[in-house]
Order: C-alpha cells, then structure tokens, then sequence
C-alpha cells in the first residue's frame, strides 16, 4: 500500500532518524494496520454439494425468486444487492472489516439459502469475490469527506462477494438410468408353482 | 497537475486493488436433501493460495482453484459429495508479511473451504458425473504456473 509506504519511509528514512523510538513504534503500528492485514471473510454454504451430477440435464426452474430477497438502495451498497434472478440467480454479499481485521459482516448465508429456496438445487455454480470498482469508488468518495473519512479509513475498502448459479429443479433421474454406479440387480426368484386350491396335491395322484 | 492532487488521488485508490477470484465449485448444491439422505464420511478441509502482482491488480486464479481439490477430495474418502461447506478467503500472517516485505508487488491471499464429506442416499439429478478426477492430481501451483 502506498500509504504503508509512506509511513514506513517516514519512521525509517535518514532524516527522520532523530526521532523517539516512540514515534518509530506507532509509525509501526500504523504501518501494520494499513497493510493488507487479513481481510478474513468466511461465510457458510447452506445445503449439500452433490458431485455424482453436474445437473446439466435437470429441468430449470423459471419461478422468480420473492423480491425480498433483493436489496436496494442504501441497504444495498451496505450489504450487497442481495439475491436476485430467475433461472440465473445472483446472490451478493458486501463484507466490511474494521481496520482490515475485523469482521463486521455475516457472510452470504442468508442470500445463498434465498437463492437456493427450501427444496431447491443450483448448478454451475461459481464463487466470484473482487475489490469491484464500486468497493473502489465508495472509498475514493468518502475519503475527501471530512468527518466521514476518519469511518472511510477504519471500515474501508469492503469486497464484494458473489455466488452464481443456474437454478434446477431436484428431480431425480428415474431408477433405469441410475444404474452408472450402482450394481446390477440379481434375477428375482422363480415363484413357486401355486397348487390347486381344490385338489391337495398327493403322492399318487396322477396328471393327466 | 497538482502534485498534491496527484498524491491524494493515488492515495486514495492505491488500495482499491481487485484481488478478483472466480472459483467454479463442483456439482450441484442441493437443498433438498435430509439429514437421514447423508452419511458422514469424515471432514475434508481444501486450500489454496494464490499469487497476485501489484497489489492485487493482476493475476487472476484459475477458475479451478477450489473446485479439482474438492473433487478429489471427496474421491478419496469414497464420497458422494459435501455438507457443511464454509467458505473462507483471507491474508494469513504469511501473506501479509510477504505483502509488507515486497511493498504490495506480491501479495498472496488463501482461500480455504472446509466441510464434511457424505455418502449421499437420494437419487442423484439427471447430468453428468462432476466427481470423475484426472488420474494423476495436479496441485494448485503447477495448475496456476500452467495457467501463466
């Protein structure tokens, strides 16, 4: 970071070797908390990963998802778009971290489970988290702002998360085309001849 | 231009780096399913670092960098897939010492996701088989120095 940079050359340079080793210690400090630090995100996947298919031949589920789900305006830039689409379904975090430490958000579980819906499936799934342009602007705006920048510095530059997936209905593959994996079933056995109701079988009776 | 401008501007999105990862994940995720469809196989936990320049600006990882080692995995252990998947990404203490030493040329990042592999008893969805892995397994580096 130019800004870790900056403090680093200004605790270590030549002409500032003069200075308390107070000074040099915060300057430190600072320099560590400006760094990348961890930026830890964590979020739970609701739902189970099924590897034996792709789903590639399941049928799509084209019912909108509630329009609660998504998320706009102010709630929007603070915690992300939420989940939106039909057959296509994005679902958006926004993490935050207090001076790139901290935590402040609670991960995507809430949009992933609105996007999954309670007996629903998603395929071609893909984990997307990026610094997006719009993590970008909200901290080039907010900087310049007196009074909002000392919050832009602690809580700023967030990431935005995405998890993208196909919706499908869970329907399963019929029995007869399951048999990939699975074992041929044996033969059933033969039934037993049923007797004749009227005439109990015996030792000498005679078949015509 | 003013220089104090041009320092405030550079300042002021220096550290709005992309760090963009676009990692595929396996399968389906399926939502239908019950506790009594699973059985447990044990946990697995899935790591990967990775390698970007500039602060984050260039060197995207590959689209796999999560989804070939939860496959194989969940093949090792005889699995049919995972439950209780968390997702995490973060600058361990490593990265971020790596980061400081280089001044933000090389900066790594991990990406870890930890789970249970189950043996699912639910029919499976009609499509091809996600868990088939290559026969000789290729680790996240020589998949990424591939990749450049």
């Amino acid at each position: 970071m130019p800004l870790r940079r900056v403090v680093v050359t200004t605790a270590f340079s030549a002409g500032n070797a003069q200075r308390s080793s107070t000074a040099r210690a915060v300057a430190l400090l600072v320099a560590l908390a400006s760094s990348p630090a961890c930026q830890h995100y964590q979020t739970d996947l609701p739902g189970t990963l099924d590897l034996r298919s792709d789903g590639a031949e399941a049928p799509l589920e084209t019912r909108p998802l509630p329009k609660e789900a998504a998320r706009e305006g102010l709630e929007s830039w603070m915690k992300g778009a939420g989940t939106a689409g039909a057959t296509t379904v994005i679902a958006e975090d926004r993490a935050f971290w207090a001076l790139r430490l901290f935590p402040l958000g609670d991960g995507a579980n809430e949009e992933i489970a609105a996007a999954l819906g309670k007996d629903g499936a998603l395929r071609a799934l893909t984990l997307h988290e990026e610094l997006t342009p719009f993590d970008a602007a909200l901290l080039a705006c907010t900087l310049p702002i007196p009074c909002v920048d000392v919050g832009t510095v602690v809580m700023l530059p967030s990431f935005t998360v995405q998890l993208t997936g196909t919706r499908v209905r869970p329907t399963a593959v019929p029995e007869a085309r399951d048999s990939g994996t699975a074992p041929p079933l044996a033969d059933p056995p033969a039934a037993a001849p049923t007797p004749a109701l009227d005439r109990p079988p015996s030792a000498g009776a005679v078949t015509p | 231009m003013n220089p104090r401008l041009l320092l405030a501007a550079t300042l002021a999105l220096a550290p709005c780096a992309c760090f963009t990862m676009n990692a595929e994940l396996p399968g389906v995720l399926r939502n239908d399913l019950t506790p009594a469809d699973q059985e447990s196989l044990g946990t697995f936990t899935v790591e990967g670092r990775h390698w970007f320049l500039v602060e984050g600006l260039f060197g995207k990882p590959p689209r796999d960098l999560l989804a070939a080692d939860i496959r194989a995995a969940v093949q090792k252990r005889g699995g049919d897939g995972a439950t209780g998947l968390r997702y995490e990404s973060e600058h361990t203490c490593g990265d971020t010492a790596i980061g400081t030493c280089t001044l933000g040329c090389l900066v790594p990042r991990t990406y870890r996701v930890t789970g249970t592999v189950v043996r699912i008893r639910a029919p499976r969805l009609p499509g091809r088989p996600a868990k088939l892995v290559e026969s000789e397994a290729i680790d996240v580096d020589t998949r990424v120095a591939q990749r450049f």
